[in-house]
């Protein structure tokens, strides 16, 4: 299901491309790279479609269903203003910033999206180089982190102006990014275990 | 996500995701913290593997059970805490604890 969506998607972005080459072929060479990006997303798909029939694995199916989905926002994420633009090559829309605020939103809801899987993606016990409660917490921690750190963006480009919004997402990214590394560095730290405990 | 409702509609499994938050834990220990019997327990541990709210690995002859919830799960977790889902005493669990469970007696009332 997620593996034909992200096809249409695709197709359709490549379409939208054109379309737009043809509304402004002043533009020129500028269409090609979002040209080329969705020939690398499809590339993509095709390939590890072939690669899950090969070996009927169910990770494998799962891997599929990964980049399916990474396809599915990158195709959004491009298809979307592009759209607009063509819209606006025909005068149907006037908003010259839509473009970035739905890219915006949808870069948050892609950050909801990975903060919330992110605890359920534990490895396995015997596999892990620290305490499992550790390990756990860290990535419930992360979790919540990414989930809060994406609603407050979309949330941002949603309500306010193109200059705040950029700056606001901007310093809510990068105060996730730190506060998950300090987390990792206090997983990777040793921690004493408490007396009486052996 | 229905499978996800009915595990945490039952306080006992809310209480075992609560104790599985702090670190993970064998069905023994998590069974001390119960009066139910541990086939109740087992089906209580089968409703949250079943709705991928728990993970169960083996690790010798024991069974390590921990906790894989998303960030949307866990919130529900809280919502259903907060405002008591399932908290109604009639209604305690559904799983029927089969070794607790005193059968009538002819002549009893």
């Amino acid at each position: 299901m997620i593996y034909r969506a992200a096809l249409a998607l695709t197709a359709a972005g490549t379409v939208l491309v054109a379309a737009n080459w043809y509304a402004k072929p002043e533009a020129g060479l500028a269409w090609t790279a979002p040209l080329a990006m969705f020939a690398v997303m499809f590339a993509a798909l095709r390939l590890s479609r072939r690669a899950v029939r090969s070996t009927a694995d169910g990770t494998a199916l799962r891997g599929l269903d990964w980049i399916a989905t990474g396809v599915v926002f990158g195709a959004l994420m491009m298809g979307i203003p592009l759209a607009l633009t063509l819209a606006r090559s025909y005068g149907v829309v006037d908003d010259p910033d839509l473009g970035r605020r739905s890219t915006g939103v949808l870069t948050g809801a892609f950050l909801v999206m990975l903060g919330n899987i992110m605890p359920k993606t534990l490895p396995s016990l015997s596999s892990m180089q620290c305490n499992g409660a550790r390990q756990q917490a860290f990535q419930r921690f992360a979790g919540w982190t990414w989930v809060l750190c994406g609603l407050g963006s979309a949330i941002g480009w949603l309500a306010l102006s193109i200059d705040s919004a950029e700056i606001a997402t901007t310093v809510l990214v990068v105060a996730a990014m730190v506060v998950t590394i300090v987390q990792v560095l206090r997983l990777r730290r040793p921690r004493n275990p408490a007396p009486g405990l052996s | 996500m229905n499978k996800v409702f009915k595990a945490l509609s039952d306080p006992s499994r809310r209480r075992v995701l609560q104790l599985l938050r702090e670190r993970p834990m064998s069905a023994g220990e998590l069974s001390d913290h119960f009066e139910v019997s541990k086939p109740t327990m087992s089906a209580h541990f089968a409703v949250l593997q079943e709705a991928g709210l728990i993970e169960a690995e083996k690790s010798g002859r024991t069974i390590i059970y921990r906790l894989v919830m998303s960030v949307l799960e866990e919130a529900l977790l809280g919502f259903a805490q907060t405002f008591g889902w399932g908290l109604d005493p009639g209604r305690r669990s559904r799983v029927p604890d089969r070794k607790g469970v005193k059968r009538p007696v002819r002549g009893e009332a």
